[in-house]
């Protein structure tokens, strides 16, 4: 039986989800659409980041490998092989699900900050890789990705059912049996084997789904630009995540939809040269004080105060 | 009938031999205990048999298959379970949850009465669903020996299950322990407190620099002059 705060907390996100999805078409904001759908790409990103890191505890910091991974592939299968956008949005993620759980399962072996940097590492490497290969555009991209849908209403409305979609696979995957294991494997890795958890087994698993993820949100990205490029790379694109699931909640189902839609808000109502310029230092400012202040992040403290715990 | 044998393993870390040709064997629904200064192997011994660590020589066997290759998870999965001298909870999980995690990976349906009972016994039923990083260590110790029994494996083993317990609380391990073993079960244990060790084991192994120096009865073992050298560091007892 649903406790009555769930039912109450269930109906106020399928309102809000339902707002989402009407009121800005209804009033007819075409830049706020277009900021909208970016967010819930991003947003869609952080899920992904989150189930890695934040349940699994795998610090991922090349999660823009798999992003602009699923971008490229998409785009590849849209322009050279002619495959429909929607059918190449999830084609490609499964592309870069396997070169990445390819790439990754070495590293799968490695704990803490040994895996954290050989994820830096692959962004880096994939960045002097494809710009290097003309048949991947070189420095400036691809370019005339077709367009997912005709219209920006459309395309938001994906977006917003692929992030919504992306938080239930978050959701369902933590209230099954996976979840118990990527959370043994998070809190001791050793107990876990000894527990009878085929620890690499379960952790490729994590990956592959964690990838996934970010290869839609990189498809999705990739056609909402029209083009895709060796800068979706960069290590703003792989603080990113990070910095929205810090700030939202690492390890909670809502937390990076929280902080993506935070931090995109951030990001473009702030819109001063300046500032932009200056934004690598102010994310790392913003992590920061997400560590002195928020350890758990919004969702995370806020659900301390209204249930009083820290179960996920 | 033999559950598990152990045949002349070694392992050494650099100079220091921690096993040094150790052999036994153990049968099925026996209570074997495992003592001996600090530092004598027996933990390494355990990790062995586990498989957390490899041996540099020597043969495993359990119910007759070789397992000195095999993984640490399948050899959980072959039924050969245990738990760790410095606790290892899953901290983010609720006590009940530490239960259900074994039960993920086996083909054995979590009974979720069978566990309020087993935390009951273990009065750890008032923590039940609160995350294990808020146990006390003698909780979290006892929430070990649950997480093993749960499982239902062929050999439990146990390492310094009793360490920093109450006497209520070793005795509320050990009634559950020994519950197990009237179901058949068969438990190796580690225990430094070894007037409760003594009532609950059926034969006992001493090990000393890596070496097994007595092998037999519980009754036996302070008659052993290797053993009072071992522990005394002389062969007269004051």
């Amino acid at each position: 039986m649903m406790k009555r705060l769930d039912k109450i907390f269930v109906v106020t996100l399928l309102a809000v989800l339902a707002a989402m999805a009407v009121l800005p078409i209804a009033l007819n904001l075409r830049f706020i659409i277009f900021i909208l759908t970016l967010t819930n790409i991003f947003a869609m990103l952080a899920v992904s980041w989150n189930l890695l890191s934040g349940y699994m505890g795998l610090l991922s910091l090349g999660h823009s490998f798999f992003f602009a991974g699923g971008g490229y592939a998409a785009a590849i299968l849209s322009i050279s092989y002619g495959v429909p956008p929607v059918a190449a949005v999830f084609l490609g993620a499964l592309v870069i699900t396997g070169l990445g759980s390819l790439i990754g399962l070495p590293s799968l072996k490695l704990r803490g900050h040994f895996f954290a940097l050989v994820t830096l590492i692959i962004p880096i490497i994939a960045y002097q890789v494809t710009n290097a290969i003309p048949q991947l555009g070189g420095h400036d991209g691809i370019f005339g990705i077709p367009s997912l849908f005709q219209s920006a209403e459309a395309f938001y409305l994906a977006s917003l059912a692929a992030m919504a979609g992306s938080v239930m696979v978050s959701y369902l995957v933590m209230r099954s049996r996976l979840g118990i294991i990527f959370t043994c494997i998070k809190d001791d890795e050793i107990a876990a084997k000894a527990a009878g958890i085929d620890v690499p087994r379960y952790k490729l698993l994590g990956l592959a789904i964690s990838i996934f993820i970010a290869g839609v949100a990189g498809a999705f990205y990739a056609y909402l630009n029209g083009v895709i490029s060796p800068a979706t790379y960069e290590l703003e694109k792989a603080s990113l995540p990070l910095l929205m699931t810090l700030l939202g909640g690492r390890a909670t189902i809502l937390g990076p939809v929280v902080g993506a839609y935070i931090i995109e808000i951030l990001i473009e109502t702030l819109k001063i040269e300046v500032l932009v310029r200056a934004r690598l230092l102010i994310y790392s400012a913003l992590a920061l004080l997400i560590f002195m202040i928020f350890p758990s992040g919004i969702v995370g403290f806020l659900r301390r105060k209204v249930y009083g715990d820290t179960a996920g | 009938m033999e559950i598990l044998r152990v045949e002349q393993l070694i392992k050494r870390f650099g100079g220091i031999v921690a096993v040094d040709n150790v052999s036994f064997t153990l049968q099925k629904n026996e209570i074997l205990g495992i003592i001996g200064p600090n530092g004598a192997g027996k933990t390494t011994l355990f990790s062995l048999i586990s498989g957390t660590e490899k041996p540099d020589s020597g043969k495993i066997y359990l119910n007759g298959e070789d397992i000195t290759n095999t993984k640490p998870y399948h050899r959980a999965l072959k039924g050969l379970v245990r738990t760790f001298q410095i606790v290892r909870p899953f901290k983010s999980l609720t006590v009940e949850q530490n239960l259900h995690a074994p039960l993920t990976v086996r083909k054995i349906h979590f009974n979720q009465e069978e566990a309020i009972q087993l935390l009951k016994k273990l009065g750890l039923i008032q923590k039940r669903n609160i995350p294990a990083a808020y146990l006390t260590h003698g909780e979290m110790k006892k929430l070990e020996v649950a997480r093993g029994l749960i499982a239902k494996p062929r050999i439990l083993m146990l390492d310094e299950p009793f360490g920093g317990l109450t006497v209520a609380e070793i005795g509320e391990v050990t009634s559950v322990l020994r519950e197990y073993y009237e179901e058949g079960g068969t438990l190796v244990i580690i225990e430094h407190r070894l007037r409760e060790l003594m009532k609950l084991i059926q034969r006992a192994l001493v090990m000393d620099q890596g070496k097994l120096i007595f092998e037999g009865a519980p009754a036996d073992v302070a008659k052993s002059e290797a053993v009072i050298k071992a522990y005394l560091g002389t062969d007269t007892v004051i």
